[in-house]
């Protein structure tokens, strides 16, 4: 064998170990040893958007724990934010061009609901996925999530809420949305607590999320379209 | 059977025997506001307006027992935490007080008693008790104190610190759960005959059920046998799927548990009813949004599943939404009069 097929042959091992490593950290919610692999990641020379996609690999798994009942909401967040505090190392050695240049998606909780736990989890898996995220907060007025579209020519608009009552406010942007004649230049995507892919047919939105992990895949669907 | 009042027929199933008929509650505060036309701002300072409404919807709907809870986040606000009114009538905790370790001490210092409007809503309870007297139970109360202890911590911060920070989230229950017990103790000299205990956030759509037992359980369990020292009924409400949950329930013995919409009735009878009256569980959506054949047909479910024998109260699985029509409502209580007469017909 030659020698540089050996380094390269090390090279393959020490990338599927540090690979292997950094998604059962995140998995495992640990921030300070995320922390850690990310700059051994540029240490050793990995590709920063390759070690990014570990991340939705990692967030992937945390998902399906997620469905399965083994893990629960603190679970979640240990490892988004051990995830996010990897991406935030990683992140700034991106270089622009290597990027793909991903849809842009407006994000907010209603107007009369201030339960944001689960669109700040939305924006955290849309945004280690690539995606240009403009969240507008919560107990945001309708006119706010027009303005936000027509200003960044967004292609997807992200709705959550988790009460009853609020949940019908969905349906009031969405119906500002055809006032403005935006309705065909956007697709709605709509989450949260009571809402069903019933109601999300009833208020005529493109797609619906049970968690932030899912959310993603129906994203990339819609977009796909 | 004779006809009971409310106040018996809450007490038989309680004690899990067949009253006359299924008691019905109506769960919501923010609800009984809306109805009345009341700016939820305007109410949480005014006893005589709280009162008007608790008994405003009392009489208009004639459920089993008055509902006049105190408007969930002003314990958050006497904490120190920032409030704000939203447009769909309830109210938020915007910023939350408590942060870091050190803000305990300042968390030590309230007194909630002390409270503008925490004095306001036991004043409103005194004003409807004395208005209802022994015609029906009056359940006022308040959320746990896991539930108060995510509000004032806000969900992200608390989330995190049951592993962070173990034993600064026990320190802060323990804190809370002090200041419940004294409120209780008001709120049952006030006139209340039963408290409710909700703890939505300890519900396993949150937290597993290990996290329950180590920081919720045993704070709802020192709140239940304050309420049962003072000689008050217990409702402990918690959302979402408890069915997980159920055998823990079951330990810290509630007079009732409130089961969210989540869970089949059944499942609940089977799990739990041998051990505490059950209460719920029409979703508020459909109140909502539903039709009146629908709302029947949930009233129905319910009541096979989970009244047969006693031990059952007809409820909303949940509190229910401001704008929900007040026609729904009717809708549920006139086919729970009708189809809730013992014995039940399961056919």
């Amino acid at each position: 064998m030659l020698e540089g097929d050996v380094i390269r042959g090390l090279r393959k091992v020490s990338r599927d170990q540090l690979k292997h490593e950094v998604i059962r950290c995140i998995v495992e919610g640990d921030q300070e040893e995320s922390i850690r692999l990310a700059h051994k990641v540029l240490a050793i020379g990995i590709n920063p958007y390759e070690a990014i996609t570990w991340c939705s690999e990692a967030m992937k798994l945390v998902g399906e724990k997620f469905e399965r009942g083994e893990y629960f909401l603190p679970e979640v967040l240990m490892a988004a934010r051990a995830m996010q505090a990897f991406v935030d190392v990683v992140k700034p050695h991106l270089k622009i061009d290597k990027t793909i240049k991903k849809a842009t998606i407006v994000l907010g909780v209603v107007a009369g609901d201030i339960h944001n736990l689960g669109k700040n989890l939305v924006r955290l898996m849309l945004e280690a996925a690539g995606f240009n995220v403009i969240d507008l907060g919560e107990d945001v007025p309708k006119e706010k999530f027009i303005e936000a579209i027509r200003e960044s020519n967004a292609e997807i608009l992200g709705l959550s809420a988790l009460m009853t009552t609020t949940m019908l406010e969905m349906k009031e942007v969405i119906k500002e949305l055809i006032r403005n004649g935006l309705r065909d230049k956007v697709k709605v995507v709509i989450g949260g607590g009571p809402t069903t892919p019933e109601f999300a047919r009833e208020i005529g939105a493109d797609g619906w999320a049970p968690d932030a992990m899912e959310a993603v895949r129906v994203i990339e669907k819609l977009l796909e379209r | 059977m004779k006809m009971l009042t409310s106040t018996q027929r809450v007490e038989y199933a309680i004690s899990l025997k067949e009253p006359d008929v299924v008691p019905i509650a109506i769960i919501g505060v923010n609800f009984n506001f809306a109805y009345c036309g009341i700016p939820i701002g305007e109410a949480t300072s005014n006893p005589d307006l709280q009162a008007k409404a608790h008994l405003k919807v009392f009489e208009d709907f004639r459920p089993d027992i008055v509902y006049a809870i105190l408007v969930p986040p002003i314990i958050s606000e006497a904490y120190g935490s920032k409030v704000k009114v939203l447009v769909s009538g309830y109210i938020a905790v915007e910023k939350p007080c408590l942060t870091s370790r050190s803000d305990l001490d300042k968390l030590e210092k309230v007194s909630l008693l002390d409270n503008v409007k925490i004095k306001a809503g036991i004043k409103a309870v005194n004003i409807v008790k004395n208005s209802i007297g022994e015609q029906a139970p009056v359940m006022s109360g308040f959320e746990s104190s896991f539930t108060t202890a995510i509000r004032i911590m806000g969900a992200e911060k608390l989330m995190l610190s049951l592993y962070d920070d173990p034993s600064f989230v026990h320190d802060a229950l323990k804190l809370i759960t002090d200041d419940l017990c004294e409120l209780a103790e008001e709120l049952v000299n006030a006139g209340s005959d039963m408290l409710f205990i909700a703890d939505p956030a300890a519900s396993s759509s949150m937290i597993s059920p290990k996290h329950y037992r180590e920081f919720a359980l045993p704070y709802e369990k020192r709140l239940i046998q304050k309420a049962e020292q003072l000689g008050a009924r217990t409702t402990l409400h918690i959302c979402g799927d408890t069915t997980n949950l159920m055998a823990d329930i079951a330990s810290i013995k509630p007079s009732i548990f409130s089961f969210d919409q989540k869970v089949k009735p059944k499942t609940a009878k089977e799990l739990l009813g041998k051990y505490c009256c059950l209460m719920g569980n029409i979703d508020p959506t459909l109140l909502l949004t539903g039709s009146k054949e629908e709302i029947e047909r949930a009233v129905a479910i319910c009541i096979t599943e989970a009244a047969v024998n006693g031990g059952f109260i007809l409820a909303p699985g949940c509190g229910i939404a401001t704008k929900t029509p007040p026609q729904n409502l009717q809708a549920m209580i006139n086919s729970a009069r009708t189809i809730g007469i013992y014995p039940i017909k399961t056919s």
